[in-house]
């Protein structure tokens, strides 16, 4: 075996460094420089015409002063953790039962996952449609009940939790694939001795999968998460941010800030503190998944 | 596992490593020339090798990209020898890549402008002054002043106005007629277009459930009528000093007058216009609409048959006393300033807004001529001529670098007022405080 100096030793290492490059440029070009680059501007006045102008903090601290930031960054969470729990349910509900010997389970799974290859854009549309107070299905359906009129999108209690349903629905197919396959990858004995060891059904699922979808489970509540941390499109373009700020997001509020106000230091201050959001909700879920992998070596 | 020598014959030599890296930046190099070739290239598929001027449209639809490039390329070409490069984008992105491309320099020589986007890209120096050479040009007499006022920043003009979405109350004489109404009993004042409203209204007997509308969109419109109500009540939007002035008399009466419908019953919040469909007049569940030819094309297009008859009516006043007052929200061509092309770019901005293009412009977007010539289309004189005697009473909104983002704060702060989640005085003072802030004016 050639030592850690030879020259093909060397030469691996340089083939290395030059077959990875590419990738490393363009992550930092992708990435981190855009990442620098938000950052500098954050501590700027910059109305992307103009040189910009250096303002030290002042960007952080007119955006911590400002309610409407706030209330952007409110919605936000409420979207990300209400579409994401709520989902990650549905979810596992749906794998569940499309990990069962169902008759027709490959073109219902089919059906499921067909909304996850189409643009927020269409099905943002698609739905503002089915929540029409005048036209829509939906109204016309309650209305048929008996079930005064809904303002699913133009009420203020209603707007965001319709974005939300809307949301889980277009996602739902891609995180229950990923849902489906942990619970396939459970090794069937694993039920069966629950099984003759007399656990009924409820218990095998709560005491024997849920304990084995750990790791799935963690992976689509960080990816759904993190995800739903960043939503716009919907909102943009069934709400237009409102009624009042009711559906305006953090993201939406950059781009209001960048796009219809000029103000392209504030803009990257928004960015900047999502992207820490991001980063600490990150690694609060990654400390979790240590301290779960943990308890799991511990109990073997 | 491998020996050293063998790892070392399957190892890329450093020559070669180097060789390789030499034609990969050669063969990105060459893609970087041939994207900037794309980019200066002719999307009329103009003569190669000719001098090219770029167009940035918005909103265009098939038949007037058509009729731009051949009509008006044509007339082009042969006045200046140049081709013509069409860009199109739509208008709900077009501000945006405007921005973006005045930041890149990479800005079309001739650009579409929106309502109020002259003070943003003007103070932003992106667009030629074209004071000299509109004076110098016969036909500029021929255009509304009026509307020339929204292509003005700081007492230049950067613009030149070919569309006007000219606002006023729109009717649906069907309705109207059931409760006694005739072409010439139309209300002038708020007063009369209240009492109107009340009789239209379901809960007297009326043919509306909401009789009237005030253009309530996901957008702006709802803040684009309340601006109208605070014209008509002789407001502004701020002083001399540039002090927001939405707590006045004005503003007052006009916030209180547009939340009475609400708070009566004859205007429903959750009636928003989506763009798509029919609005809440074409459908029937409004009478009347703060509204411009939007209202009419709707109702054209998507009411029950036969089509109900819509009238603009005069400009209402806010007292007998007062006023009348319009709006319009006019859209421009203007000139970018790092155009190296300037006479010829003016002159592709006389072939837009000269008369024969203006009409066929105007019939495509749906809108109204900004100059008293360009009124011989047919499409024109099928209109509802209340619009062409509105655009006498305009108003256009005051030319200010922030007015994209003073209209949605507007908007926010009416939707609190109409809701009930503020009152008058408070919506106002939050107006007021909101404006300054945009504006930087302590």
């Amino acid at each position: 075996m050639a030592s850690p100096n030879s020259l093909a030793e060397r030469k691996l290492r340089r083939a290395g460094v030059v077959l990875v490059s590419p990738a490393v440029a363009a992550i930092l070009l992708i990435s981190i420089v855009p990442l620098i680059v938000a950052g500098y501007f954050s501590l700027t006045k910059f109305d992307m015409i103009s040189t910009p102008q250096w303002v030290g903090l002042e960007n952080y601290r007119k955006l911590f002063a400002d309610d409407a930031f706030w209330e952007a960054a409110g919605n936000t969470f409420y979207f990300a953790f209400g579409q994401v729990v709520v989902g990650i349910v549905v979810a596992l509900m749906v794998a569940m039962l499309f990990s069962q010997a169902l008759k027709g389970g490959a073109a219902m799974r089919t059906i499921v996952y067909i909304p996850q290859a189409a643009s927020y854009v269409v099905i943002s549309l698609i739905w503002t449609f089915l929540f029409d107070p005048a036209i829509g299905p939906i109204n016309a359906v309650l209305n048929g009940m008996g079930i005064d009129t809904i303002y699913f999108l133009t009420d203020q209690n209603w707007a965001m939790p319709s974005i939300m349903v809307m949301s889980l629905w277009r996602n739902l197919g891609y995180f229950m694939i990923i849902l489906l396959a942990g619970i396939q990858a459970i090794p069937t004995s694993i039920n069966e001795a629950a099984q003759m060891d007399g656990a009924n059904a409820f218990q095998r699922f709560f005491l024997v999968t849920i304990p084995q979808l750990k790791s799935p489970l963690l992976f689509v509540f960080v990816t759904w998460f993190l995800g739903a941390m960043q939503m716009f499109t919907q909102s943009y373009v069934m709400t237009q941010g409102g009624p009042i700020n009711a559906t305006r997001t953090l993201v939406y509020r950059m781009y209001d800030s960048a796009f219809t106000e000029l103000n392209i230091g504030a803009a990257s201050g928004i960015a900047v503190l999502l992207f820490l959001a991001v980063v600490v909700a990150s690694l609060f879920l990654k400390l979790g998944q240590k301290l779960f992998s943990r308890q799991e070596l511990a109990t073997r | 596992m491998p020996t050293a020598e063998h790892t070392n014959s399957a190892l890329p030599s450093r020559r070669t490593v180097l060789r390789a890296g030499t034609l990969m930046a050669g063969f990105g190099a060459l893609s970087a020339l041939s994207a900037c070739g794309t980019g200066a290239s002719s999307a009329t598929g103009g003569s190669g090798g000719g001098k090219t001027l770029s167009l940035q449209l918005l909103g265009a639809d098939d038949k007037t990209v058509e009729f731009l490039k051949t009509s008006v390329t044509e007339q082009f070409k042969s006045k200046t020898g140049f081709d013509l490069e069409l860009r199109t984008s739509d208008w709900a992105s077009g501000f945006q890549k405007m921005v973006t491309a005045a930041a890149s320099g990479s800005l079309a020589d001739v650009v579409t402008l929106g309502g109020i986007w002259t003070a943003p890209l003007a103070s932003k120096k992106a667009l030629l002054p074209l004071d000299a050479k509109f004076a110098a040009w016969d036909e500029g007499k021929n255009f509304n002043p009026k509307m020339l006022t929204d292509a003005r920043y700081e007492d230049q003009l950067y613009a030149v106005p070919y569309a006007s979405d000219t606002r006023t109350a729109c009717y649906r004489m069907d309705h109207l007629e059931k409760v006694g109404y005739t072409e010439d009993t139309l209300p002038t004042t708020w007063e009369e277009y209240k009492t109107m409203a009340q009789k239209l209204s379901a809960k007297t007997g009326g043919p509306a459930k909401n009789p009237i509308s005030w253009f309530n969109d996901k957008s702006i419109g709802i803040q684009q009528s309340f601006a109208q109500l605070m014209f008509q009540a002789g407001g502004t939007y701020w002083d001399a000093s540039g002090k927001a002035t939405f707590s006045s008399e004005a503003g007052k009466n006009a916030l209180d007058y547009l939340t009475s419908f609400y708070k009566d019953g004859l205007s429903d919040f959750n009636d928003v216009f989506t763009g798509t469909g029919a609005g809440a007049v074409a459908a029937g569940r409004s009478s009347a609409e703060y509204s411009g030819l939007l209202v009419y094309r709707n109702t054209q297009d998507f009411a029950e048959k036969p089509t109900p008859k819509i009238v603009a009516g005069p400009p209402l006043k806010a007292t007998a006393a007062s006023k009348p007052v319009s709006s319009a929200w006019v859209n421009k061509f203007g000139v970018a300033a790092g155009t190296k092309h300037q006479d010829e770019a003016w002159e592709l901005v006389k072939i837009l807004t000269s008369a024969p293009t203006m009409e066929t412009l105007n019939e495509r977007v749906g809108a109204l001529p900004t100059r008293s010539d360009a009124v011989n289309s047919e499409f024109f004189k099928s209109l509802p001529e209340g619009f062409s005697k509105a655009s006498e009473f305009v108003v256009t909104q005051p030319p200010s670098p922030n007015m994209l983002a003073i209209g949605p704060a507007i908007k926010i702060v009416l939707q609190k007022a109409i809701l009930g989640q503020a009152t008058t005085d408070e919506a106002l003072a939050e107006m007021d405080k909101k404006v300054n802030e945009i504006n930087g004016v302590a």
